[in-house]
């Protein structure tokens, strides 16, 4: 067990640690039978930190965050193992009441959709003064409330916060969302996808009012399936697939020198080197040894069987963890590190700002 | 530009040869205008005094031959040309032995009411074998002038009738075999439900379907109108016919048959508002197809989910609503309707025979329709679920 | 084809470039707001209004820009799915609009659409392969066995097996339905593929590899495609030719790696400003003036993006600094919007703001170099201060007329870049170029 899970990414102080995840595993039960979408995934998030789940869809990674805080659905759900520690308390052994408390006061989530995040029914002000007095009994609920719409950025607050959802465009509901995220002062913000549904123009403003939060001292855990907004937010970076992390890093690490070949081909479906338009549509993700072997131009025969290999150091960078064969003790990586000069954003980066 | 040698190209398709052969009159079509050019002949001919049919025909009857006319052509045509198709569904409806039990009853009610009233005829009075308990069951001697089955003795003075295999289901008060009223029941059924299907459900499926597709004012005059007719009462205008017309069982599906629609128009209307939006139709809308096949292959396929339990439900409603009317005693005389038949069992009393009795004493002539109601109407709800299932895809067992 | 024509009526001017496959010539789409029963016009939301391009045979046109910007409805203008209430189309020197009978079916044929969420591009209700067959039975193909075969092959061009046509639409995955929709869209052998968002619903490798496929099947097959995205790395990787839209027009556009690498129009470095960067290091965007984006049922006059753009031209007798006129600029147009800070903001009955207040909220010097400009700033501030929105609003708007607010920028139609703003119009008077680097 020990060489499977090694210490999950740099090491935190045990003081500044806020959140620590070890090999969590998640079953979704089905009829055709049973999908592994969380197995094994260790990580940690420290104080003030913003940390980002990178991955595709189907990866796991919205599955891994509502493990968490026991969210999801159970049936058809089940988190059959690990141990999830938020500020020195267990998660999963935790009871209903004493999650709920945690969810609604300490840990915040703002999911894609603001839309269906939102009660139409309600106004703004309505389901925001909700989520303060739930949690504090303070008569200026209302007043805090406006405050926080200001704080997310929405002009006009002490006027706009008796509207309805459908009275907000895109980005102001998720704002709002963010705002009532915000309105126990959460010490962890679980946000997924936030900014997928929205324009551009109003994601870089959203992107602005996270960085913020971390500045204020909130720890982000972002899940995106877009390097550029973990680039534009993240401290350090997780690169899932297939239910595991499969590269973990310092953010500036990780651009400079992607390492794991999924992290490669994830760079270059951005810079377009490879165009693959033959590649075959349908891919079965195995459930054994290393999960990216089927599509990995590296893959050897060492991949196949056990679990998904352990977390190697990239060179001599400690913090910059990547679970592939090819960094293991007697094997050489340069072959595919070369890759990651290729796959490399920032050298090939073209002007766009 | 470009050439049939072209490798590039997929298939030189020569699309002037093909263009335009859409043909007006497809095998729906032909069949409706058939079906109703027969019916139109032997009406004209009945009218004019010759006899082709052999027996005489009411309003209702022709009104029922059209329904037939319509549902064959526009149910069972399609379902004979897309053969795979029909026998997938079937198959699928029949896989689950609940479902497959209601389609089973249902099939049995519908060959019971056709080929019973053929057979059977209308029943016979027989007042001195009225009340004869079913086969394995007593009534009390005396209550008929002429007991078929043993006599046996009870307490006291009380002589029993056994129940006879004449009467495998017993006698009512006039001494109708239960059997042949449950059969003249199942006929009443029939005709509800062939007259909903045929006329009831097009006309809100259409509707529904020109409200959500054209909008603006049209939607608006459409809902508006169904809006209208919601909040009239059925029952109010089939009481006010009942004072100045006939009493008949049209006029009870005409009454409540046309002023129930208006539930599935709203929900047809509002799935197609939906549907309308979504992507396939819009690829179809590109490619030029016009509203009625869009409707016909995108729209109606997929409210199924939402439209085949509606309009089972309403089938299964106008059911209990004859019964319901008919037990009341607001019914035609001669037509055996359940609902008449179980009032007859719970209130011997008003048959007005002066016997002193209890309607648990004759329990046989209340429950049986009430039983036989019960199975129409769990079947179709069972039926309607069933078919729901079977036409969604996605629902593989 | 051997069944294209190419004539177009008589008396029109003769078309500069004759190979064009489709030209768009300052189309107009508005859609009428109604009220009541009688469905009164009440006012019109100018979807798209004036947009011009053309593509050439197999070349791949992006139209990119944010949600609301009319580039759907440009699209579906073109395929006569929203009626056009002005302009021309021109498909093969066709007036799309006029099109009647077999012509608009051949046209129906030779344009085909790919749908932007690849789970409701498909009737639920249809096998794949009777979804793929559909254009050609709708277009009168009715012997089924030979579908099936054009089916087949398609389904194997696109990376999936001609035994996947008998499945349903539930049983693929997002890329895979997406890879089906480009084979039925190739199904009738197209000249022009209006691809409607074709990856916003994938991500990563999905979305790459959908673009490759895509790619490939163009130049192999010559098919022009208009590609709708608000992706501006689609846009990087795919079009040959870009244009940008704010609110209905189309403010700039040219060859996509000249727009992408040096954006001429203010909206183009706002929008390519805000995505992202890769580089970890380069964490700054460029903002905006103003964040609302204004209603395209009531547009700013002008230059339609005047309203929020960082280099709004002054008037001719203003000289201030770039900053100080930007911070103008950005007090101006939120008076206008009402959009002020909270600090501002005027309530009803407790009228007096503390002007300096105001000059902190909007970041404005307490004195600004330019006299008359000083005195309406002041002035504003005064009626700002005594709850007088509407008379700071009037004040400002006279004082600084500009032209970007007076006149729609007009600068031509070239071919090759194009870019609508008055900044690169020699007859206005305004810094040279070289305000951009």
């Amino acid at each position: 067990m020990s060489t499977r899970h090694p210490s999950p990414g740099p090491e935190q102080a045990e003081s500044n640690r806020l959140l620590s995840v070890n090999d969590l595993r998640t079953d979704i039960r089905t009829d055709q039978g049973t999908i592994r979408a969380v197995d094994g995934v260790s990580f940690e998030v420290g104080r003030g930190e913003t940390v980002c789940l990178v991955g595709e869809s189907g990866s796991g990674k919205s599955v891994t965050c509502r493990s968490l805080t026991g969210i999801l659905p159970e049936p058809p759900a089940d988190v059959v193992g690990g141990s999830v520690e938020f500020d020195g308390q267990s998660l999963l052994e935790a009871d209903d009441e004493q999650l709920r408390r945690i969810r609604g006061d300490r840990i915040a989530h703002v999911f894609q959709s603001p839309q269906s995040a939102l009660d139409p029914v309600y106004t703004i002000g309505d389901q925001l003064v909700e989520a303060i007095t739930i949690h504090n009994t303070a008569s200026a609920a209302r007043e805090r409330a406006i405050n926080l719409l200001r704080r997310v950025g929405i002009p006009r607050a002490d006027s706009r916060i008796d509207d309805y959802p459908h009275e907000f465009s895109g980005g102001m509901c998720q704002r709002a969302a963010i705002a009532i995220a915000l309105a126990s002062d959460p010490e962890l913000l679980i946000a997924d996808e936030p900014t997928t549904a929205v324009d551009v123009t109003v994601q870089a403003r959203l992107i602005e009012l996270l960085r913020g939060l971390t500045d204020d001292g909130t720890s982000v855990l972002l899940i995106t399936h877009d390097l550029r907004v973990a680039a534009a937010l993240a401290d350090r970076l997780l690169v899932m697939y297939g239910g595991t992390i499969v590269e973990r890093g310092p953010l500036e690490e990780l651009f400079d020198r992607p390492a794991h070949p999924y992290t490669q081909a994830l760079f270059e479906s951005y810079t377009g080197c490879s165009s693959r338009g033959d590649r075959t549509a349908r891919r079965d993700v195995p459930t054994a040894g290393c999960r990216f072997r089927a599509e990995c131009r590296h893959a050897v025969d060492t991949c196949v069987g056990g679990e998904q290999p352990p977390s190697y150091a990239v060179g001599d960078r400690e913090t910059h963890g990547v679970s592939c064969v090819h960094y293991g003790p007697d094997r050489d990586p340069t072959p595919v590190l070369a890759d990651a000069a290729a796959a490399r954003p920032v050298s090939t980066e073209g002007d766009d700002d | 530009m470009s050439d049939a040698g072209d490798p590039h190209r997929f298939e030189e398709v020569e699309w002037d040869d093909l263009d335009g052969s859409r043909q007006l009159l497809t095998p729906t079509r032909a069949a409706v205008l058939v079906g109703l050019v027969v019916v139109g002949c032997v009406y004209a001919l009945e009218t004019v005094g010759i006899d082709v049919t052999g027996r005489t025909f009411d309003r209702l009857d022709w009104v029922m031959l059209l329904g037939t006319v319509v549902l064959g052509s526009v149910g069972l045509v399609p379902a004979v040309r897309h053969r795979p198709l029909l026998i997938r569904l079937l198959r699928r409806l029949f896989a689950r032995p609940a479902h497959a039990a209601g389609a089973a009853f249902l099939l049995g009610l519908s060959l019971v009411a056709v080929l019973g009233s053929v057979v059977l005829g209308s029943p016979d009075l027989a007042f001195q074998h009225r009340f004869h308990a079913p086969y394995g069951f007593t009534s009390v001697n005396g209550w008929h002038a002429e007991c078929l089955g043993e006599i046996t003795e009870g307490e006291g003075i009380t002589r029993y009738c056994d129940g006879t295999a004449a009467y495998p289901l017993g006698t009512n008060q006039r001494g109708h075999p239960m059997g042949h009223l449950l059969v003249e029941g199942a006929r009443v059924t029939l005709t509800v439900l062939v007259f909903t299907a045929a006329f009831v459900v097009p006309v809100a499926t259409v509707v529904g379907i020109i409200a959500g597709f054209r909008g603006g004012v049209v939607d608006d005059l459409l809902m508006s109108y169904v809006d209208v007719q919601l909040c009239i009462p059925a029952i109010v205008v089939f009481f006010i016919g009942y004072m100045y017309w006939n009493v008949s069982l049209l006029l009870l599906l005409v009454t409540f048959g046309l002023l129930s629609w208006g539930g599935i128009a709203r929900l047809v209307r509002s799935e197609t508002l939906q549907r309308r939006e979504d992507g396939y139709v819009l690829v179809a809308r590109s490619l030029g197809a016009s509203r009625s096949y869009i409707a016909k292959r995108h729209i109606v396929p997929n409210i199924t989910n939402t439209l085949v339990p509606a309009i089972f439900h309403l089938l299964a409603l106008l059911v209990l609503v004859e019964a319901g009317v008919a037990f009341l005693g607001f019914h035609h005389i001669e037509l055996y309707s359940w609902g008449s038949t179980m009032q007859e069992g719970l209130d011997p009393h008003f048959s007005g025979i002066g016997l002193e009795m209890h309607p648990h004493e004759i329990w046989w002539v209340s429950t049986f329709p009430a039983i036989a109601l019960t199975l129409t109407l769990a079947s179709l709800k069972l039926v309607g679920d069933g078919v729901r299932d079977a036409l969604d895809p996605r629902d593989d067992h | 084809m051997t069944e294209r024509t190419a004539g177009h009526e008589e008396g029109e001017t003769p078309r500069e470039d004759e190979s064009a496959l489709l030209e768009v010539e300052n189309l107009e789409t508005h859609f009428p707001i109604t009220e009541g029963w009688l469905r009164r016009e009440t006012g019109r939301v100018r979807a798209v209004d004036g947009v011009s391009f053309e593509l050439r045979p197999g070349e791949a046109f992006g139209l990119v820009g944010e949600s609301g910007s009319g580039k759907t409805t440009t699209a579906h203008s073109i395929l006569r799915l929203e009626a056009a209430t002005g302009g021309k189309i021109r498909f093969d020197g066709e007036r799309v609009t006029e099109l009647t009978g077999a012509d608009l079916r051949r046209f129906r044929r030779r344009v085909q659409l790919v749908v932007q969420d690849p789970n409701d591009a498909f009737n639920p209700r249809m096998t794949v392969g009777e979804a793929v067959a559909e254009p050609l039975a709708l277009h009168g193909m009715d012997d089924g066995d030979r579908r099936r075969a054009i089916v087949a092959d398609l389904l194997e061009r696109v990376g999936l097996e001609a035994a996947d046509a008998d499945r349903f639409p539930h049983e693929f995955s997002g890329g895979q339905k997406q890879r089906i929709s480009i084979a039925r869209a190739l199904v009738c052998n197209p000249d022009l593929i209006v691809a409607d968002e074709p990856t916003s619903a994938l991500d990563g490798r999905i979305k790459s590899d959908i673009l490759a496929l895509l790619d490939e099947l163009r130049r192999e097959f010559d098919i022009a495609v208009l590609c709708i995205s608000h992706d501006i790395d689609v846009i990087r990787r795919f079009c040959d030719r870009v244009g940008v839209m704010y609110l209905g027009k189309l403010v700039e556009k040219g060859v996509t790696s000249e727009v992408l690498e040096s954006p001429a129009h203010p909206y183009t470095r706002v929008l390519l400003g805000s995505v992202p960067s890769l580089d970890p290091s380069d964490r700054e965007f460029v903002r905006p003036l103003t964040e609302t984006v204004p209603d395209p049922a009531d547009p700013p006059s002008g230059c339609r993006f005047h309203t929020r753009c960082p280099e709004l031209i002054p008037p001719s007798d203003v000289a201030l600094s770039r900053e100080c006129w930007r911070t103008i600029a950005r007090f101006r147009f939120a008076v206008e919007d009402g959009q002020l800070p909270e600090s501002v903001a005027v309530e009803t009955d407790e009228s007096s703001v503390d002007e300096s207040t105001v000059r902190v909220a909007f970041d404005l010097p307490s004195t600004i170099p330019d006299e008359t400009v000083d005195r309406a700033v002041d002035d504003a501030i005064r009626s700002l201060s005594d709850g007088d929105l509407e008379a700071a609003r009037a004040r400002l708007a006279e004082a600084f007329p500009t032209v970007c607010e007076r006149a729609e920028p007009n600068t031509g139609d070239e071919r090759e870049r194009s870019v609508r703003c008055h900044r690169y119009d020699s007859s206005v008077e305004a810094a040279p170029r070289s305000w951009m680097r």
